[in-house]
């Protein structure tokens, strides 16, 4: 599916489309008002734990159409933040793994 | 006996039994001594979310002189899932049930996670059917009301967002980073493993954990020699957990296992087969009239 996902990284505009997604499913994963959810904000405060990860994974992956390549922890990856994240999904999709 | 003999793994085939508790089949493999015997049987009681399985590659490098017993605890391998919630009590009345229908009078329990919890409560209980005590990546301190929430959430969301895809998550806190990294198959056997798993009956012999007291006041009990494995990566036992396991259970051996995690036995089999194979050895290495000519591998 990731190949029918334009490259994040050379356009604009689906950076924009995957940070929408990403905030999207932190807001109903976390139940946290669609306000708290800025880049800057640490995933952690915003109530992340390891069952939040996993379905905060699986809704990301339902939404965007994509495996995770390898079974890692936020942490492992260096996610803290919004930014983080949605940087890091927008480098799966493009195929880029880590 | 040389250090290398030790170290070459042996191929053994268990008989299966299953044993009848009460209306429910628990399942029981059953690997004979491959020579004369020299010390009790080992039991291998693995914990939640893997079976009996889970020794498979272990067990190759346990003593030949010793008979193995590797049950599956309910819900879990072929055994029986649990009608309603079960707890830890309970559990050890299974284990003891297994040994006296495979007349195994006494025994070195060996037990992982929830498995070595099983086994420590049957060594405080019943300390004379118990010759030494191993625990693996078990926790010693009660979880708390949020992590209770946390672990019983997860293993719900099996059913809810579908089995392997929140077992492939939680595998990121099962095992270490270095065997997610370099073995990944293991993980993906795992896996495969799992695919028969019952949510329900896991859910139900999980609460045997969560529910569990705070342990530490069982470790007085226990008089035998114990050993405490932990691997380098676990992410769900902390150091907490072994230190208060090492505190209270006097002159406890303590062996660290590099690159792996919770599930040492499917992580580091061989490393961890070696650690204990030491263990059995040092427990009923000495000198005696019963292993005659056996006595110079006493191992230090």
């Amino acid at each position: 599916m990731s190949e029918q996902w334009p490259d994040p990284a050379r356009t604009a505009a689906p950076r924009g489309a995957v940070e929408a997604a990403v905030h999207s499913v932190l807001a109903r994963t976390l139940g946290v008002d669609p306000g708290r959810i800025r880049p800057e904000a640490q995933l952690e405060d915003l109530g992340l734990d390891s069952l939040k990860t996993i379905e905060m994974n699986v809704a990301l992956e339902e939404q965007l159409g994509f495996t995770s390549p390898e079974v890692a922890r936020p942490d492992e990856l260096g996610i803290v933040t919004v930014d983080d994240l949605v940087r890091h999904v927008a480098r799966v999709l493009a195929g880029e793994g880590r | 006996m040389t250090a290398e003999a030790e170290e070459r793994p042996i191929v053994r085939h268990a008989r299966d039994f299953d044993v009848d508790r009460g209306g429910s089949r628990l399942a029981v493999a059953d690997y004979a001594a491959v020579a004369e015997a020299d010390g009790p049987p080992v039991v291998l009681l693995h914990g939640l979310l893997t079976s009996g399985e889970a020794w498979r590659s272990v067990i190759p490098f346990l003593p030949g002189s010793r008979r193995i017993v590797v049950p599956d605890l309910r819900g879990h391998g072929r055994s029986d899932s649990p009608l309603h919630d079960v707890g830890l009590e309970e559990l050890v009345d299974d284990l003891f049930g297994v040994l006296e229908a495979l007349a195994v009078p006494r025994s070195m329990l060996v037990g992982l996670s929830l498995g070595g919890l099983v086994c420590l409560r049957a060594a405080a209980r019943r300390p004379e059917r118990v010759a030494g005590l191993a625990l693996l990546a078990t926790p010693a301190l009660p979880e708390t009301m949020e992590s209770r929430r946390r672990r019983l959430g997860t293993i719900e969301a099996m059913g809810r967002l579908g089995r392997r895809r929140v077992l492939r998550g939680m595998a990121g806190w099962l095992f270490g980073v270095s065997t997610r990294r370099h073995s990944p198959e293991v993980v993906e056997a795992w896996l495969d493993g799992m695919e028969k798993a019952d949510p329900i009956g896991i859910r139900r012999t999980a609460q045997a954990a969560l529910g569990r007291p705070d342990v530490r006041p069982w470790l007085a009990h226990v008089r035998v020699p114990a050993l405490v494995v932990v691997g380098a990566e676990d992410g769900l036992v902390s150091r907490e957990d072994v230190s208060a396991l090492v505190a209270h259970l006097p002159g406890a051996t303590v062996s660290e296992v590099p690159g792996a995690g919770h599930l040492v036995p499917l992580e580091r089999p061989q490393a961890l087969g070696a650690a204990l194979a030491r263990w059995i050895a040092s427990v009923h290495g000495a000198p005696s009239l019963l292993t005659g000519d056996r006595n110079e591998r006493t191992v230090a």
